[in-house]
């Protein structure tokens, strides 16, 4: 990118009336040679009255960046809160005293997740309180990165997903993926009748065969 | 050598199984399936409320005070608090 240009990049954030916080916007060269400065710009914001106010974003780095909402629409959704739990694999290995747990979200706005805190030496899990915003027909996953060092000296890190599914009649989520997700959907409403046997059947076919998107519409 | 012990066992087996067969293909719903693996994550909802929530596209705009290579840009770590 050279002095002059100005590409832009659509993202999308989902809010409730009064919500306030910040987006936060992080880029690095992929040049790992590079002596180039992370780019790190943070967006203060408030729904006020359904309608999203940006303020000024805060930037370092090379990198001058500037927001602007365009499309906005309101409509039903959901305010979940909920403890995620993952388990740490091989974490006997594991020096407990610089071990970082890290929550974020794709597709589905994060609202908050508890600071970490020091994991014992015995444990075998970590469990976060968190709470997402999602609209119905929204999909998207939280990842939970786990990062610290062996006590041999290597990094140790993990990363474990929950993939939520926004749907007007419920809300499904899941540690495999979308795809099971969306069986969970066509089973919940085959079981309510909202969908024929033969719908149903027809459901599971296109989602097992991929013909139906299962990605996360990326923020 | 009779036949009839074995035809007395196979003619109700047969029956039996017929009978099953019937009765499931009219109980049964569409097939089930179960799909991917765990990845040892879960999630315990604590509370879940239905509310009016507003989803806004944002375009950010990137401007080089220097030049910069090709670069990783992120959209996350959204943080905010609810009143």
């Amino acid at each position: 990118m050279q002095p002059g240009q100005k590409p832009q990049i659509a993202g999308r954030i989902t809010t409730t009336a009064g919500q306030t916080g910040q987006i936060s916007i992080s880029g690095r060269t992929l040049n790992s040679n590079s002596d180039v400065p992370d780019v790190h710009a943070d967006v203060p914001f408030r729904n006020q009255k359904g309608q999203l106010k940006l303020s000024s974003p805060t930037a370092t780095g090379p990198v001058a960046i500037s927001v602007k909402p365009t499309n906005q629409t309101v409509g039903d959704g959901y305010v979940v809160k909920g403890d995620l739990t993952v388990s740490l694999k091989a974490v006997s290995n594991v020096q407990p005293s610089g071990v970082t747990v890290d929550t974020s979200a794709e597709g589905v706005t994060l609202v908050s997740s508890a600071p970490s805190a020091n994991l014992a030496p015995s444990a075998t899990d970590v469990t976060r309180s968190i709470t997402f915003v999602a609209s119905d027909g929204q999909r998207g996953r939280i990842l939970t990165q786990i990062k610290g060092k062996t006590r041999t000296g290597k990094d140790y890190i993990r990363r474990a997903y929950l993939y939520v599914l926004a749907d007007a009649n419920k809300l499904y989520t899941s540690s495999s993926g979308f795809v099971d997700l969306e069986i969970q959907k066509l089973q919940a409403d085959h079981d309510a009748r909202r969908i024929s046997d033969d719908q149903y059947n027809a459901g599971v076919n296109a989602v097992l065969s991929g013909a139906t998107e299962s990605g996360v519409a990326k923020q | 050598m009779s036949v009839r012990p074995f035809r007395n066992r196979i003619v109700p087996a047969t029956a039996l199984f017929l009978a099953a067969g019937s009765l499931i293909g009219q109980v049964t719903p569409a097939t089930r399936y179960d799909a991917g693996p765990q990845n040892d994550t879960s999630f315990h909802p604590i509370e879940v409320t239905r509310q009016k929530v507003t989803t806004t596209t944002v375009l950010l705009t990137l401007s080089a005070k220097s030049p910069v290579p090709e670069m990783d840009l992120q959209f996350s770590g959204t943080t905010a608090e609810l009143h």
